[in-house]
């Protein structure tokens, strides 16, 4: 194992040890897929009903609300909200992920190592990376085969698991988070306390995270294309972030 | 009353560290010195560290002892001057020669989510060595600290003197040339800290180099072979002749009797 394979196992190893922490995770994917979820099996089940879908359109042409538009309201809202909970998750464990080695008092140990800083970023950002990534590979893919069963939205692009939609799941939100969890794990590093990591690591989640799950869901109708370009300016974009990260932390990093 | 402890073969150290075969001399520090921002908090130091020796580093708050330690170790790289450790510029050892310094702080620097394996994996594991490998070279160890039974419980839930002694083990994971202890008994109480103490002597004794960084002057004078006195410069040097180790008073005599050292 390779040292920056060693502190991203490390890392992995703590936030497996707290459980009320992955909870949290999970509850907020399971929240958006019961919702969500709850609302078009309902809506599907009244538009089944002649009967309930005249009452429906009544109720929805008196309040000035076209039903079609607010179905897709509702699909992007959850596409963009389950798609964003990747890199938020991400850049909250990597705006963190130095800095908890400067808290504990175990950075100088690690700065001992035979470790370039460069393979310190890329160990805590991978380590940042896993467990939410394979709560995305689980819960997105399950949101998609779940909901693609339902008349009511199986025709939208993400739910119809096209090509767009596995690019986008598979490569694109993974490599734009990237570049988000690049941009907190050097933040952290930087940092010398967590006010102004979190403070800064928020700010990048406001201007990040959300605009990557509305460009990631809203560009799945653009095409395969869109979503291959995302992916490739997320990784490029994460490279080039930890090379300046490196360049910047300097050789008196402790 | 206490037995007196036998003395030490100790020998006498030379205060005219250039007489010294070569080989001998572990680290050096040549008219070193470190600012920062402009403000030097370190300046023109020159002192060896040799194999076999305790160097006791002495000296006010904000003298730049801890600092003389992190340049040793390569944390800090020195902005005038020059810092060699086993011949290498001690800024350039995790690249060069990683492994040959060993490094104890007053917080111990342990993830207490991990067990006292775990932890040991961890940073053996960033010097290439296989979790195996890391197990065989610290059972001696964790038996002379007596951490074996402990070793699969989480770090977290150890005291402090277990902690650290956990430290320790890890600074001698690798089998260092130069074992740094930056007041590693500042958190402890008297019977771990004599026994921490008792072991550094022990290694050192073995031919180990050790720099204890310590505002304890009993031990400093107890343990080490020779001292430095900082604060902002070397202040003085000074070399202990060999004696023997003071007894324990009855106060810790006690303790050590009816609690242990943990």
């Amino acid at each position: 194992m390779r040292p920056w394979q060693r502190i991203a196992a490390t890392e992995i190893l703590e936030q497996r040890r707290q459980p009320a922490m992955l909870f949290v995770l999970v509850a907020n994917y399971l929240l958006w897929l019961l919702v969500f979820g709850g609302t078009f099996v309902a809506l599907d089940f009244v538009l089944g009903d002649p009967l309930g879908r005249e009452m429906l359109d009544e109720q929805l042409a008196g309040s000035g609300v076209e039903l079609d538009a607010m179905i897709r309201v509702a699909v992007s809202t959850y596409g963009s909200l389950s798609f964003t909970n990747l890199p938020l998750f991400v850049s909250i464990f990597a705006g963190n992920s130095v800095l908890h080695e400067r808290n504990l008092g175990t950075l100088p140990f690690l700065l001992l190592a035979p470790l370039g800083r460069r393979e310190l970023l890329v160990g805590k950002l991978a380590g940042a990376m896993a467990i939410p990534l394979g709560l995305h590979l689980v819960f997105v893919g399950a949101g998609c085969f779940l909901f693609g069963r339902i008349d009511l939205v199986d025709d939208f692009p993400l739910f119809g698991g096209g090509p767009a939609f596995w690019v986008g799941y598979l490569l694109g939100a993974p490599a734009s988070t990237l570049f988000v969890g690049a941009l907190g794990t050097v933040i952290s590093a930087l940092s010398r306390d967590v006010r102004t990591s979190m403070q800064t690591t928020s700010f990048l989640i406001g201007l990040f995270s959300l605009g990557i799950g509305y460009a990631l869901v809203d560009g799945l109708s653009e095409g395969v294309v869109f979503e291959l370009v995302f992916a490739a300016s997320g990784l490029g974009l994460a490279a080039f972030a930890l090379e300046i990260g490196a360049r910047a932390i300097g050789r008196d990093f402790a | 009353m206490p037995a007196k402890t036998a003395p030490r073969p100790r020998a006498k150290p030379d205060p005219e560290d250039t007489h010294r075969p070569p080989r001998d001399v572990v680290a050096r520090l040549e008219n070193a010195g470190r600012a920062f921002h402009g403000r030097a908090v370190l300046r023109g130091v020159t002192a060896s560290v040799h194999a076999g020796e305790v160097l006791a580093v002495v000296g006010p708050n904000g003298g730049g002892k801890s600092t003389l330690l992190h340049l040793l170790a390569g944390l800090l790289s020195p902005t005038s001057g020059r810092v060699t450790v086993d011949g290498h510029p001690a800024h350039r050892l995790a690249l060069e020669a990683a492994g040959i310094v060993g490094l104890v702080t007053a917080r111990p620097g342990l993830h207490p989510l991990l067990t006292g394996r775990e932890n040991l994996h961890h940073f053996g594991g960033l010097f290439g060595l296989a979790p195996d490998a890391v197990d065989e070279k610290a059972a001696p160890l964790a038996r002379a600290f007596a951490l074996s039974e402990s070793l699969s419980s989480r770090v977290g839930t150890w005291s402090t003197g277990m902690q650290q002694k956990l430290s320790l083990v890890r600074a001698l994971l690798l089998s260092p040339k130069l074992l740094l202890l930056d007041e590693p008994t500042a958190n402890l109480d008297p019977p771990v800290a004599e026994m921490l103490h008792g072991e550094v002597r022990k290694r050192a004794d073995a031919g180990l180099a050790c720099v204890l960084v310590t505002h304890d002057l009993a031990a400093a004078e107890a343990f080490a072979d020779r001292a430095l006195l900082v604060d902002g410069e070397v202040k003085r040097e000074l070399a202990f002749e060999r004696r023997a180790r003071p007894a324990p008073g009855p106060l810790l005599t006690a303790w050590q009797e009816a609690i242990g050292a943990r």
